[in-house]
């Protein structure tokens, strides 16, 4: 506890010290030429007077217009039918809507007779409406 | 130039703010005096106080859009007073070796025979061990004595939290205290 009262002690003497410093620092008389020199740079780095904050407020606007633009351009190009789903549509992918191959026919034929006759159902699908009666009445 | 009609500090910092390079000029007339006088408290010469006052009033201009009337806007200059100090002194001269002041106690002990004003000589020897120190003390020990800066307006100027700022007092007295324990050291060992 002694080491903390004497760091107490030394902290008040310190900052008597300090005000006392302090208090010896007056303020000077205005200095015109030094102020007009300090505005003179001022006004040139405006640029002849030009608001400042104003240009700065142009910049932010048209920052904020360019990123709108590109966002805008970013959501229309995604929104867009992409080239590999419009070549899709046109020519649609073999496995989805072409008949089996006689390799798959035989494939099938090998693995059991319901899967070959699975695979004339869906080939038929491909031709037939679902009501044709060739649904109702298969084939076995 | 026609003189602006008279405002308070406030809207005229606002105009300014707006880039109303005249109402900054208006406020600046006021803080000028003041500014001055720290300034030449920390430069070596006043041709350095002169420059450093300028560098402050336009790096001020160019930041005046950060200051938020959250502390005085004296405390908020007096900041980037501190600041452009601190980069006028240089990467090298950011700290003074204790070195350096036992030089300077030496100094004084043979100019203590030209009759130099004990309190010139306390002020002298304070404003080395206050530039010994840490740039961090430094900042608020400067603000809270010399631009008497509440603790909560140092916060606020420094962008730190107050209990930072309480903390970094405390370090800094406690290093003044003890530069001053060792050059009483000195001393006694001269005499």
């Amino acid at each position: 506890m002694k080491t903390t009262d004497s760091n107490d002690d030394g902290h008040r003497e310190m900052r008597a010290a300090l005000r006392r410093d302090a208090a010896r620092v007056k303020d000077e008389p205005f200095d015109a030429g030094l102020h007009y020199a300090a505005m003179r740079r001022i006004r040139s780095l405006t640029g002849a007077g030009q608001p400042r904050i104003g240009a700065r407020r142009w910049a932010t606007a048209a920052a904020c217009a360019t990123v709108l633009l590109l966002t805008l351009l970013a959501a229309l190009w995604r929104s867009r039918p992409s080239s590999h789903s419009a070549v899709q549509n046109r020519f649609p992918a073999p496995s989805a809507t072409q008949p089996a191959s006689a390799w798959a026919y035989q494939t099938a034929a090998n693995e059991s007779d319901e899967a070959f006759l699975a695979m004339l159902d869906r080939d038929a699908l491909l031709l037939l409406p679902p009501t044709a009666s060739t649904f109702s009445t298969p084939l076995h | 130039m026609a003189r602006l009609p008279t405002h308070d500090t406030t809207s005229l910092l606002t105009l300014a703010r707006d880039g109303d390079v005249d109402a900054f000029s208006q406020v600046m007339e006021a803080e000028q005096p003041r500014l001055m006088g720290q300034a030449l408290a920390m430069c070596a010469n006043p041709h350095q106080a002169q420059d450093l006052v300028q560098e402050t009033m336009i790096a001020a201009w160019k930041s005046l859009s950060r200051f938020d009337g959250s502390c005085r806007f004296f405390t908020w200059l007096y900041v980037i007073l501190l600041r452009q100090h601190q980069r006028s002194l240089g990467w090298f001269s950011r700290r003074i070796p204790l070195a350096t002041l036992e030089q300077q106690a030496a100094a004084e002990r043979q100019e203590a025979a030209t009759a130099q004003p004990v309190d010139a000589m306390e002020a002298e020897l304070l404003q080395a061990m206050i530039t010994a120190l840490p740039a961090k003390y430094r900042e608020v020990v400067r603000l809270r004595f010399h631009a008497d800066a509440t603790e909560p307006e140092i916060a606020a100027a420094l962008g730190i939290p107050q209990g930072t700022v309480k903390s970094r007092l405390h370090h800094a007295l406690e290093k003044l205290r003890r530069m001053k324990d060792k050059m009483n050291q000195l001393r006694a060992a001269a005499h």
